[in-house]
């Protein structure tokens, strides 16, 4: 009967006016939650005429989250490498600062220059060992500082992880539950808990994903090592000790089986904790080296001691790995504990004249004389002069070049996210007039049924 | 169906305050380079130069250092050279009294007495002393160059107590000066030979041409020493030209370095101040545009 059909079809339109109220409060409400995708309403026609809700889409371009993870992967590794050699550089100062290595070397230098005028002065002699000590002090404070950031980022790849695996554990519970079917809200809500989550994921990692047909999401590195199977994880694992990352047995690292992950913050991390920090500190113990080396040939003492020792022993090539750390002024010369700076004049030798300051020159000779020890890559046929300059302008110009490319990074990864949230994310004003839409479809179809139900009062007065 | 591109409200509100936050940062940034003269970050801005700059700043230090010790060596040199020429003053008025011929039978013993007193200064002048170092001792710098023993019935001698070995100064990275005399020079010690003869002779006994070829004798040896001590003398002066240049160019290179620093950490402080009035000017644009966003909404108009 065709009245009855008016009135079920104009119900039907007032249904789906309510869930698109409903589905407009919620993406008004949810406005400025970064990650909330704007829902829509789909409705479809049935044979009947009346009006169903089809289904709650979410808006989202596959194409656009795939390319702002990406560059979100990126830009994470970049912006944590960069942070980490900025926590240790941040020790090194700008060359106005003048407490670089290269400053205390600089000044052990003038030190020498005036020692060299007045050999046997006890001030100009302990002027010497005061800068010498800095020198140390300088170096091994590095080191020191070189291994809080390591610890700190040893501590972040454990964090890091922790949080990677929670994310892949809830992820999978979700793609179970989602195999069940749920309201088309509901579901929406999942998918959008979901993508946060691989979000997430795409901060610590450069991954890929496999959307099932049920909605479920599979997640694997950007190299495809497993990560989430549909309900299944294959937790990431870190081995504090050898600083090794992996995902069930796979390893994750670069020098892994070329399945290694090279975006998001793990990668980042792994590098600082792998190869930047160590080869800073590397370049630490070769200027060390070449520093207690110098002074040994220099002007050594009847023991083969020069100025600078390691912990109190000689120089051996065996020993350099960790010797900033250990950099300390032989104590046969400080005063303080129980040495004589005359020794710089003498070394150690009987019936020099007070005058003699060959020992001296033979010390700042040594400034212009080339470094005879490993330089750890900071170039060949540096002078002890110029190692020191070398060390803090090629660590420097690493942090410098880790934040430009934190710059760059960002600069694109910004234009596809900015894109992204566009694509996915609610404008008010324009939520407001769909809602003014579907007040007046409501509006409508409540006419609809009051003037059926006056035709059919009327019809039944007739009767 | 129509698409309508969609521009989110939350995008809107964080682009913003992402370009707010950008140029906060970058007109900060030129308010610090505008108020020290220096670049906010020489190492971001040129790392070649900036290493650079710390070599020139140790070249700075070391170059100030070898300035300090060379004007003091100056001062060691001219104390130095005053000395000398005092010694060769004293040693040419000995000459001039050996050869004149004031000196007769009956004073031989000023002539004596004369040159005794010549001894006693010239062998103050040797031991003549600069910033508590005696300045003739050679490289035994803390201990007198010479010492005149006087204990009759032995004759009157000179002994030398300093070092032979001449003093040497480093006064750049490359050179190495050997300067100065030491008391035991032979020009030095063929004068007070000479003056230790006209002490020591009995000239009482002496015949009066015993007397003249002493006197000769002492005339001529005392000559050649002065003689060679003018050569030393020349050498001197010499060294202390060459240690002039030297802190003339050490002058001139302080000046070049500051000015090397200064080209690469300083910031050119127009050009700074200009970007920071152009950014300043953004800044209150992109406020502007904040504001006027804010208050434009459909809500207004419901």
């Amino acid at each position: 009967m065709s009245l009855t059909s008016a009135l079920n079809i104009a119900a039907s339109g007032l249904g789906v006016a309510n869930l698109q109220t409903e589905v407009a409060s919620r993406n008004i409400a949810n406005a400025d939650q970064p990650g909330f995708t704007r829902k829509s309403v789909a409705p479809v026609t049935t044979r009947s005429g009346e009006v169903q809700v089809g289904s709650v889409e979410r808006s989202v371009d596959a194409m656009l989250v795939r390319l702002e993870r990406a560059g979100r992967s990126r830009l994470a590794a970049a912006s944590t490498r960069a942070e980490g050699i900025a926590a240790y550089t941040a020790h090194l100062g700008q060359p106005q600062d003048g407490f670089s290595p290269a400053d205390m070397v600089g000044r052990l230098q003038a030190a020498l220059v005036t020692l060299a005028g007045l050999p046997s002065q006890a001030a100009a002699q302990l002027q010497v060992v005061s800068t010498a000590r800095d020198v140390a002090g300088s170096l091994t404070g590095l080191v020191k500082s070189l291994g809080t950031v390591t610890r700190e980022v040893d501590l972040n790849l454990r964090y890091d992880v922790a949080a990677a695996n929670d994310a892949m554990q809830e992820l999978a519970a979700l793609n179970r539950r989602i195999a069940v079917p749920v309201d088309p809200l509901t579901r929406a809500g999942m998918a959008d808990r979901m993508s946060g989550l691989v979000d997430g994921l795409a901060e610590f990692m450069d991954i890929q994903t496999v959307t099932t047909p049920d909605g479920g999401v599979s997640v694997y590195t950007a190299s495809g090592v497993e990560l989430v199977v549909r309900g299944q994880v294959f937790d990431v694992g870190y081995d504090a000790a050898t600083g090794r990352l992996s995902a069930g047995s796979v390893d994750l690292g670069p020098a892994g089986t070329g399945r290694g992950i090279s975006g998001g913050s793990l990668a980042g991390l792994l590098d600082l904790r792998n190869v930047t920090l160590p080869a800073f500190g590397d370049q630490l113990d070769a200027l060390a080296a070449g520093l207690v080396r110098a002074f040994e040939t220099a002007n050594p003492m009847p023991d083969g001691r020069g100025l600078f020792t390691d912990a109190g022993q000689p120089f051996s090539s065996l020993r350099q790995e960790g010797l900033a750390g250990r950099l300390a002024v032989n104590t046969a010369f400080d005063p303080d504990a129980g040495g004589f700076t005359d020794l710089l004049r003498t070394g150690g030798l009987p019936d020099v004249a007070v005058a003699d300051a060959s020992r001296i020159d033979a010390m700042l000779t040594a400034f212009s004389s080339q470094v005879e020890t490993p330089t750890a890559g900071l170039g060949e046929g540096l002078t002890l002069a110029e190692l020191a300059p070398a060390l803090v302008g090629r660590q420097q110009a690493e942090r410098a070049s880790a934040e430009s490319t934190v710059e760059t990074t960002r600069a694109a990864s910004d234009t596809v996210a900015s894109a992204r949230m566009n694509f996915e994310g609610v404008n008010i004003d324009d939520e407001m007039q769909k809602l003014l839409l579907v007040q007046r479809s409501y509006a409508a179809n409540a006419k609809v049924l009051t003037t059926v139900s006056t035709m059919l009062d009327a019809l039944l007065a007739a009767v | 169906m129509t698409q309508i591109s969609n521009i989110s409200t939350l995008q809107q509100s964080l682009g913003l305050r992402q370009i707010v936050s950008r140029q906060t940062a970058e007109a900060d940034q030129l308010r610090q380079e505008v108020a020290s003269g220096l670049k906010h970050d020489v190492y971001s801005h040129n790392a070649p130069a900036a290493t650079r700059s710390m070599e020139v700043r140790v070249h700075r230090a070391t170059n100030s250092a070898f300035l300090q010790s060379n004007q003091m060596l100056q001062g060691r040199l001219a104390a130095m050279s005053e000395s000398m020429a005092d010694i060769v003053q004293i040693g040419r008025s000995f000459l001039d009294l050996s050869l004149s011929g004031a000196i007769m039978e009956g004073n031989r013993d000023v002539y004596r007495q004369q040159a005794r007193h010549t001894l006693g200064q010239m062998s103050t002048l040797l031991n003549a002393t600069y910033g508590g170092e005696f300045m003739f001792s050679g490289q035994t710098t803390g201990t007198p160059a010479v010492q005149v023993v006087d204990a009759p019935p032995a004759p009157v001698g000179v002994v030398y107590t300093g070092s032979a070995q001449p003093v040497t100064a480093r006064i750049d990275d490359t050179t190495v000066l050997h300067y100065g005399i030491t008391a035991s020079h032979e020009a030095i010690r063929t004068m007070l030979d000479a003056i230790g003869m006209a002490v020591n002779a009995d000239l009482e006994a002496m015949t009066e041409e015993q007397f003249q070829a002493l006197r000769a004798q002492v005339a001529a040896q005392l000559d050649s020493g002065l003689q060679s001590l003018t050569a030393v003398q020349a050498r001197l002066g010499s060294q202390q030209q060459i240690l002039d240049d030297r802190i003339d160019r050490q002058h001139a290179l302080e000046t070049l370095y500051t000015r090397e620093v200064a080209d690469i950490e300083g910031a050119d402080v127009e050009e700074t101040a200009v970007r920071l009035q152009s950014m300043e000017t953004q800044l209150r644009a992109t406020y502007e545009v904040t504001a006027r966003m804010g208050r434009m909404s459909l809500l207004d108009y419901l």
